[in-house]
């Protein structure tokens, strides 16, 4: 089968749960598994879609929830809303005793177009400095600009950053050029970017290939599409497997208490 | 590399992908790639896709006429690679009549019709010549006649859908007329299942099912006869629409008929696409 071609395959990028927006099918933790053994994902990291569009709160104790039923199969990202920056402060130290949370999730479109250098993100991005834990954060095109991201990213030396969804409605070629300046920031290889014939190609030759993490974002788009497209690339096998997996386990070091490297 | 016992599994399945794009477009995929005829033969080959149905991009970003002449003679005897021609319902446009229209289609054995009507200042409501009976209807009902089918992208913006009145008008009004939609529905699943339940002559191209499973997901409410593999080549990876597929929870008889049977089935290179 394609899924057993020698990879060992980390999903960084993906959500679960329902959605108010729009229906999605087998969105529960039972059937996300099946999905995952169903394309030969490992372990999937999720921050549930409650915690990034509703009640960051539910949502986050869902998250937490589905990484202690399941544990070495789901890790999780603990949802920061800059909304509510009180509330997460409390939160934040409780939730980062758990090994399975491994990373914070933001998301600026969802949370208000709340911008990522806004007084309500500091004590996240200080907090993610100090202990260096990543933070994977959703881009689109209305969102911050890439010279905000590079504030940022100055800003905060130690605090490892993924470029959501590859920057893709912000040029591919500017993201991979910010991620091969800056040693914190990282390439979030996920939809669409990642089934993108070029898109594809243009990472492969252009960017740092220890800093490209492969997610899907499932269950908002199947995995299938982005592991095969990825899987029967021309891509070298060297940088599939840093791209799998390998710069994963470099970034998420908190992963490897659930997880053997 | 890909293992041996992959790409022959793949092959088995005999891939025809619906739709890949030949042609320089004023705006290329990422990375300034596009496609010419040799680009799509060599990533058909080490992929294991046995078929093709192309159309030129320019037939959709100059001119019909134009493009669609181009394509037969850029293709020429390639066998693997099928024609399909695009379609602006109108006899001013396309030079002929619908009748013509049709024996044109024999000639020069195009397998099916593309239909991009929306207009560039709003794709999801506005389109550019009047999606109505009253104006596409001489053709439509030609091509009805001959069951010739046609495939129909409206483009919408990412997050938007296509006005879903005028694809229920259209199969309402020609209910023999095969018509396939190859538009994202990722957020729009319940639509898309009410309406191809009503609709028995809609058909849907796999990668618009973007949404985890919701091929599956769909097969299960609807059949797998009502889904056709297409990638949007070069756009996207042959390889995401190959892996949904091969990969997806469905029987081999299922995953058959929706890479490549169904297809060849609506353009009549098969008899019977089968079900189980």
């Amino acid at each position: 089968m394609l899924s057993t071609m020698g990879y060992r395959i980390i999903d960084s990028h993906a959500h679960i749960g329902p959605y108010f927006n729009f229906f999605i099918p087998f969105n529960n933790a039972k059937d996300m598994l099946k999905t995952m053994d169903l394309s030969g994902i490992e372990a999937t990291v999720i921050s549930s879609n409650a915690a990034i569009s509703s009640d960051v709160i539910m949502g986050n104790k869902y998250t937490l929830e589905t990484v202690k039923t399941y544990p070495g199969r789901f890790l999780g990202h603990f949802m920061f809303n800059p909304n509510y920056a009180e509330e997460m402060k409390r939160y934040v130290p409780e939730y980062f005793k758990n090994d399975g949370i491994i990373g914070f999730k933001i998301h600026p479109e969802l949370s208000g177009d709340y911008p990522m250098p806004g007084k309500g993100y500091r004590y996240m991005w200080e907090y993610s400095n100090k202990h260096r834990i990543p933070v994977l954060f959703h881009t689109y095109f209305g969102g911050d600009r890439l010279e905000v991201i590079e504030a940022v990213a100055k800003d905060y030396p130690d605090s490892p950053m993924l470029i959501g969804h590859g920057g893709s409605d912000l040029g591919i070629e500017k993201t991979v050029d910010l991620v091969n300046k800056y040693p914190n920031l990282y390439y979030d290889m996920c939809s669409p970017c990642n089934k993108k014939y070029g898109a594809i190609k243009l990472v492969a030759k252009e960017c740092n290939p220890d800093k490209v993490l492969f997610g899907t974002d499932t269950p908002w788009n199947d995995p299938d599409l982005s592991v095969g497209a990825i899987l029967l690339s021309e891509v070298e096998d060297s940088i599939k497997r840093k791209w799998f997996s390998e710069n994963f386990f470099r970034l998420y070091k908190r992963a490897s208490k659930m997880l053997v490297p | 590399m890909i293992k041996q016992e992959v790409l022959e599994e793949i092959r088995q399945l005999e891939f025809l992908d619906l739709s890949v794009i030949l042609g320089r477009p004023g705006v290329p995929s990422t990375g300034g790639f596009y496609c010419e005829k040799e680009n799509a033969l060599e990533e058909m080959k080490r992929l294991g896709v046995k078929n093709a149905l192309t159309y030129h991009i320019t037939s959709k970003g100059y001119k019909p006429v134009y493009g669609n002449k181009r394509l037969i003679a850029e293709i020429g005897e390639t066998k693997e690679l099928l024609i399909s021609w695009i379609l602006i319902p109108d006899e001013e446009e396309m030079g002929c009549t619908p009748s013509q229209f049709i024996i044109k289609l024999k000639e020069n054995n195009v397998k099916a019709v593309r239909l991009f009507p929306a207009s560039q200042s709003n794709a999801s409501v506005s389109t550019r010549y009047s999606f109505t009976k009253w104006f596409y209807g001489d053709f439509m009902e030609a091509l009805e006649k001959d069951k010739v089918p046609v495939i129909l992208s409206f483009n919408p913006h990412r997050r938007a859908e296509p006005e879903w009145d005028k694809i229920f008008s259209l199969a309402s009004e020609y209910p023999d007329l095969p018509i396939i939609l190859t538009d994202v529905f990722t957020r729009a699943t319940l639509s898309l299942v009410k309406l191809m339940k009503l609709k028995p002559n809609i058909y849907v191209q796999t990668t618009g099912l973007c949404l985890q499973r919701q091929l599956e997901f769909m097969v299960d409410k609807l059949g797998p006869e009502r889904f056709i593999a297409g990638s949007n080549y070069p756009d996207m990876h042959l390889g995401a629409m190959i892996a949904q597929v091969y990969l997806a929870n469905l029987t081999y008889k299922q995953k058959k008929l929706i890479a490549g049977d169904n297809a060849r089935c609506l353009m009549g290179i098969i008899k019977n696409g089968g079900s189980e």
